[in-house]
């Protein structure tokens, strides 16, 4: 969003006005709406692409450690749009323990016949909650 | 017309790390997709998805990382991710 790190900076500054934190919630947003244009670059078939999916991926990391930073910043104030931010930065939190590299690997697996019916892994899973 | 569905190898720890009733949530979502893949974008490429759930108070947040083949007729999972925070 600024180029530097909000993590680093908003508490530098201090106690923001309401009005200041809602700016910094919806840029959050914006900025996370251009960002997820990019979501079918994510995960490429194509291993030419993957330097670009790693660095989409940066990208989204430094979006989270700044949205956190906006959320912290926000705490206790009825903000619009806070909770669709909050959802967005639970979300690609999850996504970014999926880095490409991972994803590669699995999809190596299912070529090399490692992978198993929705019906196989369900029955497994039921019988290991019941023992 | 629906596809079949698969999970990778290793994407099943992932999703013995979550509780029973997400795991079941979690293949309805699934069969919801294998019975419309239009849910999920068509391109050579994987696919990231997610879902959340409000459950005791707490927000889920699911996501995983798909692989749609149109040849084949099948979704596969490749990876899912769990994350929770208490729901407003």
């Amino acid at each position: 969003m600024s180029g530097i790190p909000l993590t680093a900076l908003l508490p530098e500054l201090g106690g923001s006005s309401r009005e200041s934190t809602r700016r910094w919630v919806s840029a959050a947003l914006a900025h996370a709406d251009a960002l997820s244009a990019y979501d079918r670059w994510l995960y490429p078939r194509d291993p030419g692409r993957q330097a670009a999916a790693e660095r989409l991926h940066e990208a989204w990391q430094a979006w989270v450690d700044d949205a956190e930073a906006v959320l912290r910043q926000a705490i206790d104030q009825d903000i619009p749009g806070i909770e669709s931010l909050r959802d967005q930065v639970c979300i690609r939190q999850g996504m970014l323990k999926m880095p490409p590299a991972l994803i590669a690997q699995r999809r190596e697996q299912v070529a090399r016949g490692e992978v198993h019916s929705m019906e196989e892994v369900r029955r497994e899973l039921r019988a290991g909650s019941r023992g | 017309m629906s596809y079949g569905l698969g999970v990778a190898g290793d994407a099943r720890a992932d999703l013995r790390a979550m509780d029973v009733w997400l795991q079941e949530d979690f293949w309805d979502e699934l069969e919801r997709i294998a019975a419309d893949p239009s849910l999920i974008v068509e391109g050579a490429d994987d696919l990231f998805y997610s879902f959340t759930r409000v459950h005791a108070g707490q927000k889920h947040y699911v996501t995983m990382t798909i692989a749609r083949n149109d040849q084949n007729r099948t979704v596969t999972v490749l990876g899912i991710t769990h994350r929770q925070s208490a729901s407003p």
